[in-house]
Parts: C-alpha cells; structure tokens; sequence
C-alpha cells in the first residue's frame, strides 16, 4: 500500500466513525441510563451478593447506597448501568468543580466519578462521610 | 517465488462499515433484535482502528522478528507442502484449532486475558463489537502457537491468509440480528446464537465457545454451552469498566496487572499468580474466578 493509499484508507475509517457515531446521536440512540432506586439496588445486588445496602441518594443518571465499607454506586455507562462499590482506601479526593462533584480515584480504568445534579451541597456531605471519614 | 496473498480482516473497513450501516437499518428501520451506544460504538471503532495502527507502527519490527521466526523455522519444515488448494484447506482447519487454544487460553491466563479484555468490555453486542480489536496481542506470546503449523510445512503466508478468513467471518457472527441458523450449520460452525453466548457474563455462559469458525473443538473438549431463549446473554465483563476511553480500555488490565503484583508482602508464587493465573485469582480469596463464580451458581 503506498502512502497515499494509507493516508486516504485512514481518512475514510475517521470519517466512518465520526459519521456512524453522529448518525447514532442524531437518532437519539444516545440517551444515558436512568434507574429508578428500586432497579439500581437489585442490579447492584445482582453484581455484589450478600452485602447489605443502606440509604440511597440520587443524582442524575446515578443511585449511591450507604455500604459499611464505603458507598455501592450504580451509574449509566452510556444506555447501559454499571455498578461500582467504592471504598475508601480507594478515593483520593472529593472536589467541587463548576458545578459539579468530583470523586478521584486510585483506578486507572475509571479514575474519576463526576457528578451534577441540583443538591451537590447535602450529597457531598453524605459522601465525605462516607468516603473521606478522616476529613469529615 | 512466495505467493502474495492478502490481509483480508485488515483491509476490510469498508465492508465492515457497509455491514454496521445494514445492522443498524434493520434494527432501527426494521425491529431487528440488537442495540447500538453511540460512545460504545465509537470506542469499538477505534479500538480497531488503533489495533490496525499498531500493526503498521510495528509492521518493521515486532512483527518482523514474528515473520523472520516463522521463516526461519519454515526453513526446516517436515514436509513440503506447499499452495496446493487442499494444503489451504487442512491448513485453516488446523489454524481454527489453533484459534480455539490461543482464544481459550486468553480467558484462562490473565497475562493474555490482559489483552483480550478489551474485546469483552462492551456491554453491547452487535457488529461493532467485532471490531473492539486489542493493540497489544502481539505481547501474549500466543504467536507461537503457530510455529508447530509452519515447521509442518505450512507456509507462513498461507497462515497468516486463512488467519485473516477466519477473522473476518467472525466478524459477521457478531449479531443479535440473527437468531439461529439451520440446525446441521449451528452443529459444525460457530454461529451469531454461539458467539452470544461467549459474549455473557451470565454465570452459565462463562468459559465457553471458544471457537473461530467452527465450534466442533468446544463439543470436543466439553467447552460448548448452547443458547438459552430463557437466559438472553448479558454482555460485557463480570466486573464491567465504567469508561468508554480508548487508551484505558485498551491497557487498563495490564495496569491492574501491575499493582497487583507489586503489592508489599507477597511471595513470588502470589506475584506469578496475579500474573499467570485465572483472571479473578487473588492471594487472599477476595475476587472469584470464574470456575468459582459458576460453582457458587451451583454449576
């Protein structure tokens, strides 16, 4: 294949992802999950047997619930959920930033957990609890 | 002189593209079973695009010095077989059989399943998914498996030829679009419905149909689980990854490799363990493999 070849060929693949990822959207095929606490507590369940949920707090498109060690999230992953228990040892920091709230953590797969929603003040509190029990 | 024969998996973007554009009219146009993510699909597409820009980045090297092994070893084949049209025929056979053990292996090495990971870490199946392509193969070492094939007398273009065949048709088997093909079909070749059923992470569906284009080897070594209508398939990992970033889908189970294995306090048996093990194995029982997560199924 001569460079030219190559340089089209890749031109052509860009295109092809930008233009089916664009198709998608403007199909409304990109809607992020929304769980009702009820289905984000038996899809955790489902993926962490015999642990013992706590209270639940909500913000968009993700449920958190008291754990005792720590907090079980259930988030969208684009249409879908996933599910997360979060543990202390693992957070290395809660931040606010324009507006919304920011879990860091040691996790290279999935090193920052951003949430919004209209009452980030109360929810940051619960999870500094929770989440950083020596800075609370 | 050696044939030139060409790299047909690779060279085939736009076939694949046309087939995703034909998937998604049928589901959208035509309630076809099946769904597509935008971001999903997005990362898929370039997870194949950056394994074909690996390819090229070490075409001069890594792959050279596979090419130079496969040559030298060819240069001391048992047999001379040669371009005969049978010769192409045992020889995908036995490349599919080698699939099958390079593919199993991959879900029962961590160290591979490092790399195979990514092809898994959908929660989508459709013909996207077929292209959620590793970078990193070439690391596992499992480019080995095929040196018996070569010393046989297979050349090693013709190998690399019917490798590329046999990606391709898995490519189209990567479907919710097709439901169940002809009984006699379903007996000898892995199908959309078998292929589903590699992509669950229900607890039945772990560790099975392992095949590339025929899935005779899973009935032979007690590796094939049929579909269940009553179970549909949930795709994606048992522990599913909440980022659709390409570069971390791609080295996030090497990463997690090596913290792992780092760890203070552990012999060299717990590191080689994190290393070489099952997928899931820990030191101190806290995660479970798979054949523990099927046992506390009751399966």
């Amino acid at each position: 294949m001569s460079n030219g070849a190559v340089i089209l060929y890749l031109v052509f693949v860009a295109l092809s992802i930008g233009g089916v990822v664009g198709v998608l959207f403007a199909l409304g095929q990109g809607q992020r999950a929304t769980l009702t606490e009820a289905e984000a507590r038996a899809f955790f369940l489902a993926r962490f047997a015999d642990v013992q949920l706590g209270a639940a707090r909500t913000a968009p498109h993700m449920v958190f619930f008291d754990l005792s060690d720590g907090v079980g999230l259930v988030r969208a992953q684009g249409r879908r959920p996933v599910a997360r228990w979060v543990r202390p040892a693992e957070v290395t920091g809660l931040t606010r930033d324009q507006g919304r709230l920011v879990i860091s953590l040691r996790d290279f797969a999935d090193p920052h957990i951003v949430v919004t929603g209209p009452d980030l003040d109360a929810l940051e509190q619960w999870l500094t609890l929770r989440l950083l029990p020596k800075a609370a | 002189m050696d044939p030139q024969l060409p790299d047909i998996s690779s060279s085939a973007a736009p076939i694949y593209m046309a087939f995703i554009a034909l998937e998604l009219v049928l589901i959208l146009r035509f309630a076809a079973r099946g769904d597509y993510e935008p971001r999903d699909t997005g990362t898929s597409l370039m997870m194949g695009t950056g394994n074909l820009f690996v390819k090229i980045l070490f075409g001069g090297t890594v792959f050279a010095g596979i090419a130079a092994l496969y040559l030298f070893v060819y240069q001391h084949r048992v047999f001379d077989i040669g371009f005969a049209w049978w010769a192409f025929i045992v020889c995908f056979v036995l490349d599919d059989f080698v699939y099958y053990w390079n593919h199993r292996w991959e879900h029962e090495i961590r160290w591979a399943w490092a790399n195979h990971v990514v092809h898994h870490s959908s929660q989508h199946y459709n013909l996207s998914t077929a292209l959620r392509q590793p970078w990193f193969g070439f690391l596992k070492g499992f480019f080995l498996l095929s040196v018996p094939l070569v010393w046989l007398g297979f050349h090693p273009v013709m190998i690399a030829f019917v490798s590329s065949l046999n990606l391709f048709y898995q490519f189209f088997i990567h479907t919710e679009a097709v439901d169940r093909l002809p009984k006699p079909v379903e007996l000898v070749f892995n199908t959309p419905s078998h292929h589903r059923v590699h992509h669950g992470k229900n607890p039945r569906y772990l560790d099975s149909n392992y095949g590339g284009v025929l899935i005779v080897w899973d009935r032979m070594f007690d590796t094939f689980v049929p579909e269940d209508r009553a179970e549909p398939a949930d795709y994606g990992l048992v522990r599913d990854i909440g980022t659709f970033n390409p570069f971390r889908v791609a080295v996030h189970e090497y990463v997690a490799i090596a913290k792992d294995v780092v760890q203070p306090g552990l012999t060299w048996r717990q590191r080689l363990g994190y290393l070489f093990g099952r997928p899931g194995w820990s030191h101190d029982g806290s995660r479970r493999t798979s054949v523990q997560i099927k046992r506390d199924a009751g399966l």
